[in-house]
Parts: C-alpha cells; structure tokens; sequence
C-alpha cells in the first residue's frame, strides 16, 4: 500500500514547508516534489499535514472501538492508557489485559500501570514486571499524597527507565478555590494543593534523578516550582489540558457538571501564566487527559458527579479556535505540544515529516468550521453545541488511511 | 420569572418587589385575613436534609394562601432506592405540582432541579450555597424593624465558609445598599470574600461597632468535626455574642439568628430572649415572606405536562 500527499503544507515541530509526501510499506518514503503512481492520492491542497498526535495519558471508560474511533478522528494514533480501571491495571496480567483488549486497532494503545497495589498509595507495586510486559509509564492518578511513598516509589522505579506520572489530589474540594468558590457556595480545592505536589516532586525528582511527569498543571506557582526545578536538571516534564488554557473558574456559575474536572478551572491569571509557558516551552506537551463518562455521572448534582472532560477527539479543533486563532501558539508549536512533547514523555520515537520516520500522520483542513454536535466516545463536553473552527481530515496510521471524513 | 435559586443573580428591584409583597403579607397574618388566590396550585415540599422551621414555614405559607400541599419524606421515599434528582422532577411534574419547595445537601441541586421540570423550583438551601428565603425573610425583619435596609450596619457573626444563610445574606444585603461587616474565625471565612463588598474583620468587636443589626449563625456541631476551630467553649470566648459585645452596637440594635439556636454558644442563653432579639419576629416574617415568594414566582407554562402528552396522542 503506497499513499502519496500531494500540495499539502507539511508541518513538524522544526520546519514547515509546502511539501508532497510519499509513505510505502508504513514509512515516509519519500518528502519534496512528487510525481510518482500511488495506490491512494490525497489532494492535501490547502490542508496542513502533520505527525499524528499523541496522547500521553486517556483514563479508561471506553470501549476499544470508541476509544479508537475518537482518538483517530481526533488525530491521534498513539495513546498511553491510565491504569485507573476497576479494578486498576497494578500488575503483570493487567498490562498484557490491556494490550491484548486493545489489540487489532487503528491506533497504537500504550497501557500504564499504577505505582501501587490497587491506586492505595501503600505499597508499591510490581512495577519491574509490568514494564517488561510493555508498561509504558507508571501513575496513581491522583491517589498518591505521602511524599515518602513518593520517594519511595521514585527509588525504586528508577531501573525500569519509564516516567512516574502524577496529579494532585482533589481534597474533597468541587473547583478552585477563590472568591468565584465563594460565589458560587462550592468547596474549593486550593492551588497550594497543586503547588506543594509539584515542588515536592521537584525535590524528590532531582534527588532520585528519575523522570517524574505532572499531568494538568494548572496554576501560575506550579509552573514558577516547574521552572525552578528546570534550572537544576531535573527530569521533570509537564502537559496541560486545553481546558485549563481556554476556560476559568468563572464558567461554573450554572453548576455545569461537565466542567468539573480535576485539578479544576482556574483563574484567568493562571491562563495567561500557561500560555506563556507554552509559548516558552516549558510545558512539554498538550493532554486531553480524555475521561469519558456515562450520562448517570454527568447527570446528576454537582458534588456528586464524577471529574472529567471526554475530549480526545476535540483536542486539535480547541487548539485551532482557542490558541492558534489568538496567535498564542504557532503550527510548529502544537505539533512540539500534541506529538513530539507528549511522544518523549512516553519515551516513544517521535515522528517527523521525514523521509524514513514511521507514517502516522494527520492532515487537517484549519479553515474548516462546525459545530460540535455529537461525539463518538461519552458526550460528557462542554464545547458540545459551540462552534469550532478546525477539522481533520484524514488520520494515517502506520502507513494506512485509517480514517477519513466522508465529506472531505 | 419561574424558579427561585438565589439571591447572587436577583436584581435589587425584584428583592424589593418581594419584600414590599411581604409587609403587604405580614399585615395579613396579623389580622388573620387569609385568602384562597393560590387554590388550585399545589406545593411540593421536598427535603434531602432535616428542617423544622422552614419547611414548616412554606407549608403555612402555601395553605395561608390556599394552594395544596404534600410533603415528601426523603428518607421514606424513592429517592432512598437511588432515584436521582431528575426523576424525582420529571415524577412530581407529571403529577401536575407547581411549586417545589425543596431542600438539598449538595450546592446546585435546586438549579439542576429548575433545568428539569415546568414546575417553579424554591431553593430552600442548597449545600454551602445559598437560602434565599431565609435572606428575604431577614431583609423583610430589618425592614419592619429599621424601616430601611439602606445604609443599616449588619454584623454577620460565625462559621461563614459554611453557612449558606450567611452568603444568602451578603448577595441580598450589598445589593440592597446595606454596609456589612463579617467577623469568625479565620478558618470560617471563604477566601476572596473581602472583594464581595463586605468588610472581614478579625475581632468581633470590629463588627460589632456602631452595629444596627447583629446576625449571629448557627455553629454547626456536625462541622466542627472537620476541624476547623478547636472547641466550642474557644469559639465562644472569641465569637460567642454576649451582652457585653452587644454594647459595642448602637443601642437599638437588634439581633438576629436563622436558627436553630445552640444557646450558649454563639449567643449568650439570656440574650437571645431579650428585648434586642428579633429571633422570633423573624420566624414570623418567614411565612409572611414565602407567601410573597409564592404570589411572585409562577410556572412560565399554563399547560401541564400530561396536558401535552394527551394532545399528542
């Protein structure tokens, strides 16, 4: 099977330029001015063309299908799955359950494996025979709280060679805490939460010389902790939701259980802080942080229902109508947050339009608007009924179209 | 307008079209003239959380004015075999109920009720959110008793963070041009509340100075467990309303509690029966008040859900 891309606008995350670009046998093949046979012609005219997304943590809740059907038509080929199952993935068997459940799919599924035994934050769990079974990376979630345990944990993964992968607590609290908590009579979850976790892990980070990622950093002192921490060569790493850098706390005045999520809104003060440090790259990469939800957690009070956003297949349109419309990001700079940042925190070889890099690419058209009105993983989404401007067109995986809009 | 949620999105007109409603009410109580305007509308009163006074108080209310009334015990109910929330609105609106009065432990249960049914939902307190009537209803006793509301001096005393009375009260009182000062302990003060148009002061003395009215809050037995001060005799020597602080306010001044009372704790055994308490008055007011609330709020259809589903057939 051959593809040739023709007159697209090929972006990575070093150069962009107008390029055609041939993939034989699951591998780029060929970059430049092409004018040969292929089995499939894409007229890329006016579209861009990019390395195909990752995701570098989509919690469980989907089915295979839907999970591979929201990811490819969100753009991403490659996705590293927390292990925040019931019960959770802790061991040997789990990692081969999920590879083996998520086998035979478009999209390359990654499977973590939790820091210790059932997400209890106790006892550490087996973390060596999970990584040689293909465990791509190690996480509670938001389970863990005693720094000690952390240190612990940090130790003794060091050998495995894989990212520690952390978020912070929630504390029982429903959205940032400030004055719109108080507004709003919701218990707040202090930015100081966030803060103490990430200079905690800062410490223990540079001391065990292991690489610890924060998943959703969301507050301005998190990325001060974050930069600091940077300066003394530590191997810590960060991504951030779209979410926390286009809507603040101030958006949950009518009680919308699709914004609660953890770590939660912050202020408008925190936006500006993340964009910035994205523009500087000091966060490594964008995550969905995907949680799809069913309606019965959703559709209920507030303090009842379950965090989380199902978004892995909104991820680029919110990129292109929030961050590159505004002009805080370039196209060079989501393809660094969305695939070669997210790709290095998982410690998988990022791809490049280049000749010989494996062929998972999307192409996208920007200019493309509609109107987000159903979703193939849970509808739990607060963008559903907005406009968004930005569409992919086609997802290429492993060198195969793996998906394509019908009306392209 | 259909739902009663809150005061945090009420404009000061409609507070005052309420509580101009409800000295007209109040005067009817007192003369015992009761009328039947509300007879064929029917009063829900449905409460996730123990009460005696308030909800005592819409039923009163409700009948006063003639309406039907059924109250609904949670805990008997189908809501403990797991009913959610919308059910048990989508159940009592297709039995044709106007006004659901209701009660619940989580902040936004009432607005998610009112997304959810035709029928006019009042908020009976939500959480740690908000008790519009409650508020009313002591904006309607300041009123009777100053004769204005503009200008008073309002000391709100006690466990704020937790206190739904307490936020109810500032959304209402600041609107409505009142200077209110808020005083507890540190631990009891939501953060960011000083950019809420009230004064935080740390002593109690502070806000109690040249005080036209002294709120005092209920400590919450049950949160105290979370915490947040070491003891109640500690917070009484600190935050408890004695005759002695009272001194420290204007001398008409009046004082205030939503109730229940832990006497002898936030409020001074004796205080709380003398001449400067409106406790009393207050419970009054409120079934004066949730009878304006009643005559104000309406459904926005006059076609009953099972009306439509008949057409439909």
């Amino acid at each position: 099977m051959s593809i040739l891309i023709k007159n697209g606008y090929a972006v990575d995350d070093e150069k962009e330029i107008r390029a055609d670009i041939l993939i034989e046998n699951g591998v780029i093949a060929e970059v430049g001015d092409i004018d040969t046979r292929a089995d499939r012609v894409i007229d890329a005219e006016g579209m861009i063309v990019m390395p195909a997304f990752v995701e570098p943590h989509a919690h469980q809740g989907d089915t295979p299908g839907s999970l591979s059907l929201a990811a490819i038509s969100g753009g991403y080929t490659r996705v590293a799955l927390l292990p925040d199952s019931n019960p959770p993935i802790d061991s040997e068997m789990g990692i081969r359950y999920v590879e083996d459940r998520y086998r035979n799919l478009p999209i390359k599924v990654y499977p973590m494996g939790s820091i210790s035994k059932g997400l209890k934050g106790e006892e550490l769990s087996e973390m060596g025979r999970m990584r040689s079974a293909g465990a791509v990376a190690f996480s509670d979630v938001g389970g863990v709280k005693d720094p000690m345990f952390i240190s612990k944990a940090l130790k003794y993964s060091k050998p495995t060679d894989a990212s520690l992968m952390f978020l912070p607590d929630d504390c029982g609290g429903l959205m940032n805490e400030s004055y719109y908590s108080t507004l709003y009579g919701l218990a707040g979850i202090p930015a100081e939460i966030e803060e103490i976790l990430v200079t905690n892990l800062a410490i223990l980070s540079i001391k065990e010389d292991v690489h610890v990622h924060i998943m959703d950093i969301s507050t301005e002192k998190s990325l001060e902790a974050l930069c600091q921490a940077q300066g003394k060569g530590t191997r810590l790493t960060s991504d951030v939701t779209p979410y926390h850098l286009i809507l603040d706390e101030g958006e949950l005045k009518d009680y919308d259980t699709n914004l609660k999520i953890n770590p939660p809104l912050r202020s408008k003060h925190d936006i500006q802080a993340l964009k910035e440090a994205l523009r500087e790259g000091l966060i490594d990469a964008i995550s969905s942080d995907h949680k799809p939800r069913p309606r019965e957690a959703k559709y209920v009070e507030f303090s009842k229902a379950d965090f989380g956003i199902s978004g892995i297949e909104t991820v680029f349109s919110l990129m292109v109508t929030y961050l590159i419309e505004g002009g805080t990001i370039g196209l060079k700079d989501m393809v660094r947050l969305m695939s070669k940042g997210p790709s290095e925190v998982l410690g998988i070889k990022p791809v490049r339009i280049e000749q010989g890099c494996e062929a998972d690419i999307v192409i996208a058209d920007m200019s493309r608007e509609f109107v987000l009105d159903k979703m193939y993983s849970a509808g739990n989404n607060p963008f559903i009924g907005k406009k968004l401007k930005g569409m992919v067109m086609y997802t290429i995986s492993s060198g195969e179209v793996a998906w394509e809009r019908g009306d392209a | 307008m259909k739902d009663l949620l809150g005061l945090r999105d009420m404009s000061r007109t409609e507070i005052e079209e309420i509580l101009d409603e409800g000295l007209r009410q109040y005067e009817n109580i007192i003369n015992r003239n009761f009328t039947d305007e509300l007879k064929d509308r029917t009063l829900v009163t449905l409460f996730y959380e123990p009460s005696t006074r308030t909800r005592a108080s819409f039923e009163l209310a409700a009948k006063n004015l003639g309406a039907r009334v059924v109250s609904i015990e949670t805990s008997t109910s189908s809501v403990r075999k797991g009913e959610s929330l919308i059910d048990t609105m989508r159940t009592l609106e297709s039995m044709g109920v106007d006004y659901i009065a209701m009660r619940h432990p989580m902040t936004g249960a009432a607005h998610l009720a009112a997304r959810f049914t035709t029928a006019s939902i009042i908020n009976g307190g939500d959480g740690i959110n908000e008790h519009p009537t409650q508020a009313l209803l002591d904006m309607l006793t300041m009123l009777k008793e100053k004769g204005r509301i503009d200008g008073l001096n309002v000391a709100i005393v006690g466990d704020i963070l937790h206190s739904r009375v307490a936020r109810s009260n500032i959304f209402g009182l600041t609107k409505m041009g009142a200077r209110v000062r808020i005083s507890g302990p540190s631990t009891m003060i939501p953060s960011g509340v000083e950019f809420m148009n009230v004064e935080v002061c740390e002593m109690v003395e502070d806000a109690l100075k040249d005080a036209d009215v002294i709120m005092t809050l209920r400590i919450q037995m049950e949160r105290q467990a979370g915490g947040f001060i070491p003891s109640l005799s500690e917070y009484t020597r600190f935050y408890g309303i004695t005759e002695k602080r009272v001194g420290l306010a204007r001398p008409d001044a009046i004082i205030m509690h939503p109730g229940p009372m832990n006497r002898g704790v936030e409020i001074d055994y004796c205080l709380a029966s003398s001449d400067a308490s409106v406790i009393e008055e207050q419970v009054t007011m409120g079934v004066a008040l949730r009878m304006a609330v009643l005559k104000f709020i309406r459904r926005e259809t006059d076609e009953y859900p099972y009306q439509k589903r008949l057409c439909c057939r």
